[in-house]
């Protein structure tokens, strides 16, 4: 094969493949979220009424100001709590210095018989101190879990009083209005969950 | 792969080699042990690490106890349809030459009731019991693993 016949495979597959990517992409969506799942439109949350780890009392109205990332869990849980816990925090962490951008996270004990103001405070500044720790009555706490659709199940004691509790492990997202915008699934990923956040706020903060 | 790549996986090698170099050629080895560091007060904490049966026969890890606990279980933690849920499990088959790891979100070790609190570096030492009827003193490293701010 001679010179010119190669550089002209060379242009013609070049032009080809400018057209074929601008066939491809030209109706292309901005990129995808990576981690979030966003629900059609926000939805309201459902009203609670509980306490913080803190023993104030505080309901819905307190997750409002800026995006929350909700986790119901509870401290007898010692290996995906913690997992999700150490995420959350180092998401909120990639955001320090942001204000108001700066995402809050909340966990919410599933096991407020166990989990009181005093043990959920212990608990949950070893992550980070600004975690918001909501517990409460038993029967308040089912009520709010059960409107958020969570699953949860309360296991046997064993002899020595023991128990699991079964539980959702989706993140659940909350805008600045306090309205539930969508959920992380897990695999809960630091970098990937911090980027989808970082682009949400950026576009509704 | 550079230079300093191959130069950090043989030390990491060789590091492996001192840290389960008393093993019986053909027995279980166990690596990687370690203890999640947990918030004070924590009734719970969860034990991981890595199980290789180099021998010819099926084995399987029947118990654990330690004096630093009240009481240690085999725990699975399942995810089915967005839930999650620990279940004890009786035993842990360890398949002759293959691996069977005790890993953040799946198999672990949990540990119930700590006599201290324990702390990032502290060691502690757990007996496993297997059902060919060896035991094994094992030394888990408490390691806190939060992601630095």
């Amino acid at each position: 094969m001679n010179m010119p016949r190669a550089h002209l495979l060379i242009v013609v597959a070049a032009l080809l493949a400018a057209v074929i990517g601008f066939l491809v992409f030209r109706d292309a969506p901005p990129p995808a979220h990576q981690a979030v799942t966003l629900l059609p439109e926000p939805r309201p949350l459902p009203a609670f009424a509980l306490v913080d780890q803190h023993g104030a009392p505080i309901d819905e109205q307190a997750l409002t100001g800026r995006w929350h990332l909700v986790f119901f869990g509870f401290t007898h849980c010692p290996d995906i709590c913690p997992m999700t816990l150490q995420t959350l925090a180092a998401v909120r962490g990639r955001f320090d210095g942001e204000g108001s951008r700066q995402p809050g996270v909340v966990f919410v004990s599933i096991d407020p018989a166990r989990d009181g103001p005093e043990m959920l405070g212990d608990y949950l500044a070893y992550y980070d101190p600004d975690i918001i720790g909501i517990t409460g009555a038993e029967d308040a706490v089912a009520e709010f879990a059960r409107a958020m659709g969570v699953a949860v199940v309360m296991g046997e004691a064993d002899a020595q009083g023991h128990y699991n509790v079964d539980h959702t492990t989706a993140v659940f997202l909350l805008d600045p209005k306090g309205r539930l915008a969508g959920l992380f699934r897990i695999p809960h990923r630091v970098d990937a969950m911090a980027q989808d956040l970082g682009r949400l706020i950026g576009s509704r903060g | 792969m550079s230079a300093a790549l191959r130069a950090a996986l043989t030390a990491v090698a060789a590091l492996q080699l001192v840290a389960c170099a008393p093993v019986p050629e053909d027995g279980v080895v166990i690596e990687e042990a370690w203890i999640r560091e947990a918030p004070p007060g924590a009734r719970a904490l969860a034990g991981y690490m890595q199980l290789r049966n180099q021998g010819g026969d099926p084995v399987a890890l029947l118990f654990a106890n330690s004096d630093t606990f009240d009481r240690i279980e085999l725990h699975q933690t399942l995810h089915d349809d967005g839930r999650m849920r620990m279940v004890e499990v009786d035993h842990v088959p360890l398949p002759p030459g293959q691996t069977v790891a005790f890993a953040p979100g799946g198999l672990h070790l949990m540990l119930f009731a700590p006599s201290e609190t324990l702390r990032d570096g502290e060691e502690v030492m757990i007996e496993l019991t297997f059902s060919d009827g060896t035991a094994r003193d094992l030394r888990f490293e408490v390691r806190d693993v939060r992601e630095r701010r």
